[in-house]
This record gives structure tokens, C-alpha cells and sequence, in this order.
């Protein structure tokens, strides 16, 4: 599952809040597909653990441009 | 070498500065948000650790409202600049250090007044010179938290208060006290809080920053690559990328968290309690001596870790000189860029010698320094 956020601050930001709450992430720049002719970043979340960390980047605060795979678990 | 001298620059460092500033040079200065390899998110996280620490010891409840600027002249720069226009009013105050002066004369030349308040005889700035300036046109107050000639606090948290009951914004010049005085963006109404990183945060010089209050939009100073958003040729319309075009400085930023965890752990208020010792260990035994006038508040609680002497028909530059190198004390002489604070105390021709102690200095050195202009003074009179 990949988190599309607005900047590598939020990316880190999201990262962190996902792994306090034991949720595996990294940070990477997003791929063409989603980001267009533009660079930015997202955070990848393993697929299994897509619908959990969907709910939880969603209380994180960050502002989220969108989510892919979710639900692919 | 006694280094008395932290109201330029903290000196010396606390070792995690130094270890933090050359394991980033060593591991990991890479491009922070230029890319996703390792080593940049190594670098982005860094960045964001030590937002978050600067966050914690200003109660800024989100780091993103902090960008890094080169030092706290950029920041108020970028505060002043960023939000004032043609027809607004500013009140800054007789004592301003030429970080606010400057940029505020220079935008007088784009349609926009300053006003002065006028301090008091201690260099202080009350709430109530502030009102005297506020006109319907105010759009800002900008003010040091602290001089750095007089070492004169001043009430921030009653002038922002002003600021707030007049709907006017409030930027705090936090030179001379970030890190040995608690600041508190709300509790204190701040709108804007400009840093330095290399004085009582103890980081690297090239470091600072500028609070930014939410959902107020300021114009950046200068344009530029951020990482992201890159077809768009604006600047994103967020924090903190928004103020920073261009490279930051990350061996910088990441000394600074050594700093700041440094300060965290002590406390602000440890830290500005022992500069306030010193400094008052310092003016008990220089105020027996003839012909000196030492500025800024009697009351030591109202000053921060800096007092400037004027010796009455004396050049300040060659009694610093002497303590340099006769002595190994380093202090500063001058007018310390703050031409307004000079005029101010009647000190414009022979400047004021500064001693400015840090935390890693003790009474025994102030008491040296003392002896030592005593010294001076007793040559001079031969």
C-alpha cells in the first residue's frame, strides 16, 4: 500500500507515526504512476498490514493526497 | 582563553554537538528530501528530529510550523518580509538589534512605517510603550525577547497579550534567550518566533529558525528547489518547504538536536538561572570600580546572561583588546549592532565592553575577569 503525501516532511512524519504504533514503513519517492511529472514522496506500507495502517495514517494528522492498494491485504 | 563572549556565539559546545555534527558528516549528509535512498531519509529524519525537539522546548504543538533559516537575521527577515505591504505599520522598540532594524528601515522604503516604543531607563520595553505606537495601521509588533546590550528582559507575554486583544501579530526576537528562558508560543501570543541555533541553543553557527503560527500564510524569502512539487513553479503553499528553497544546512541542523537535547535536559531555566549568577557575581565585584557605568536592569531577575560596561572616557575596543591579550578574555566591544540600544544609552562614540558568560562558565572566571579589568582600570589611572 503506498501513502501519497505532499512533502518528504510528511513522509518522515508518517513514517514515525506509523512505526510507534508497530506498523512497518519506509519512505520512498513515489512512482510515476501516482506522482504524475512530479516528484514527491510516499510511504510504503507492507500489503498485509494495508487495512490497519490505512485507519492509522488517517489519525496521524498528516496530510494524506491518497492512498493505492489499500484493502489489498 | 576565558570565553566570555556567548552573546555572539556559544562557546564551547557540548560534546553530543560536536559528535552529532561529524557523525551526520561521516554517515549520512546526504540531500535531505532530494530523493528516497537511505541515506536522504537518514538525512529528512534527522531534519524532522530536531524540529521536534525545537517544537518540545518552545510548546510549538506542530514541528512542521518551524522552518530552518540560516540564523535568527534570516528568520526576522523572512518574518518581516513574508507578511507586511505597502500601508502596513510595525512597531519594533529604540533597542532593537540591527537583525529588526535593518529590514524594518528597508521596508519603510516599500510604504511600510515603523514606529518606535520607547524603552526605559533599563532598556526594557513595557506594555504600555508598545500601546503608545499601535496605530489602526499596526499590522505587527516585532520585539527582542531580551537585549543584547542591556541584557534587559522584556515582558513578552504582556505585550503579546496586546498584541492579541489588538488583532496585531507578533513576532518575537528570541536571540538573546532561546534556551536560557522558557518560551512558550501560546502562553507568551506568539505569532512568529525567530532563533538562532548557535547562542543559547549551542548548535553550529548557519543554524536558526522561524515559528510560523498556524494558518498564517507567509510570502519566502527566496524561491527555489524543495524536494517536491517540482513541475509546479510556485512555491508549495506549506510548511516548512515553503520557507526553505534550497538545501538546508544538515550537519547543522542535526549539531543543533545535540544542543537542544542539551538544553532540554538541563532546562531553560537552570541554564538562564546560572548565566543571571554569574553575570550578578560579575557586577558586584566591577561595580566598586571609578568611572564605570553598567547598563541595563538593576534587578538581576530581569536580565539575561549579558551586561555591558561603559568606561567613562575610555575606547571600549582597547579595553577588550587588553583582556584579550593580556588577559585571555574574549568579550566584545562596540555598539554590538545594535546602533539603536547606543543612542539609546548615551554610548553612540565610546561603545560598551560586553561580557556575556554561557553555561560552561563559573564564578571563578568572572571573578578573574573582574580582577582583571579592575587591573586595567588601576594602569590607566597611573
Amino acid at each position: 500500500m503506498l501513502i501519497q503525501v505532499q512533502s518528504v516532511t510528511d513522509a518522515v512524519r508518517m513514517k514515525k507515526y506509523l512505526r510507534n504504533r508497530g506498523i512497518r514503513a519506509e519512505v520512498i519517492q513515489s512512482p510515476s504512476s501516482v506522482r504524475g511529472g512530479s516528484c514527491s514522496f510516499a510511504v510504503r506500507v507492507p500489503a498485509s498490514a494495508s487495512s490497519s495502517a490505512e485507519k492509522t495514517a488517517r489519525e496521524s494528522g498528516v496530510v494524506i493526497l491518497g492512498i493505492m492498494g489499500s484493502g489489498e491485504g | 582563553m576565558i570565553y566570555l563572549d556567548n552573546g555572539a556565539t556559544s562557546f564551547p559546545k557540548p560534546r553530543r554537538v560536536h559528535a552529532a555534527y561529524a557523525r551526520c558528516m561521516q554517515q549520512y549528509a546526504a540531500n535531505a528530501g532530494r530523493g528516497a535512498h537511505r541515506l536522504s531519509v537518514l538525512a529528512a529524519e534527522q531534519v524532522w528530529e530536531t524540529r521536534t525537539l525545537l517544537a518540545k522546548l518552545f510548546h510549538i504543538p506542530s514541528p512542521e510550523r518551524i522552518a530552518f533559516t540560516q540564523n535568527c537575521t534570516e528568520a526576522i527577515n523572512t518574518g518581516m518580509k513574508g507578511l507586511l505591504r505597502g500601508g502596513d505599520d510595525i512597531v519594533i522598540s529604540d533597542m532593537e538589534h540591527n537583525s529588526v532594524y535593518r529590514p524594518a528601515m528597508a521596508l519603510e522604503k516599500k510604504g511600510i512605517r515603523t514606529l518606535f516604543a520607547r524603552s526605559d531607563e533599563e532598556g526594557r520595553i513595557s506594555p504600555e510603550a508598545i500601546i503608545r505606537q499601535i496605530t489602526p495601521r499596526t499590522r505587527m509588533i516585532c520585539i527582542q525577547h531580551a537585549s543584547n546590550v542591556g541584557g534587559g528582559i522584556n515582558p513578552i507575554r504582556e505585550i503579546g497579550k496586546v498584541a492579541r486583544e489588538h488583532g496585531i501579530l507578533f513576532m518575537v526576537d528570541a536571540a538573546q534567550t532561546a534556551g536560557s528562558v522558557s518560551i512558550d508560543v501560546e502562553r507568551d501570543c506568539i505569532d512568529l518566533l525567530a532563533f538562532p541555533g548557535h547562542k543559547g541553543l549551542l548548535g553550529p553557527q548557519g543554524t536558526g529558525g522561524l515559528y510560523v503560527r498556524k494558518d498564517l500564510e507567509v510570502s519566502p524569502l527566496r524561491e527555489g528547489g524543495t524536494g517536491g512539487a517540482s513541475e509546479s513553479p510556485d512555491m508549495p503553499d506549506f510548511l516548512p518547504e515553503r520557507l526553505e528553497g534550497g538545501t538546508i544546512n544538515l550537519p547543522g541542523i542535526a549539531g543543533l538536536a545535540g544542543g537542544v537535547q542539551f538544553v532540554l535536559e538541563k532546562g531553560p531555566g537552570t541554564i538562564g538561572r546560572h548565566e543571571q549568577k554569574l553575570v550578578k557575581r560579575f557586577i558586584d565585584r566591577v561595580s566598586v570600580f571609578p568611572d564605570i557605568r553598567i547598563l541595563g536592569p538593576v534587578d538581576n531577575q530581569n536580565r539575561a546572561g549579558v551586561v555591558s560596561i561603559v568606561f567613562t572616557g575610555k575606547d571600549s575596543a582597547e579595553i577588550a583588546g587588553t583582556l584579550d591579550k593580556k588577559f585571555g578574555i574574549a568579550v566584545r566591544s562596540g555598539l554590538h549592532c545594535s546602533p539603536l540600544a547606543a543612542k539609546r544609552f548615551g554610548i553612540l562614540e565610546e561603545g560598551s565592553v560586553r561580557i556575556s558568560p554561557g553555561f560552561f562558565n563559573t564564578t571563578q572566571e568572572m571573578d578573574y575577569a573582574a580582577w582583571a579589568i579592575g587591573e586595567i582600570l588601576k594602569k590607566q589611572h597611573k
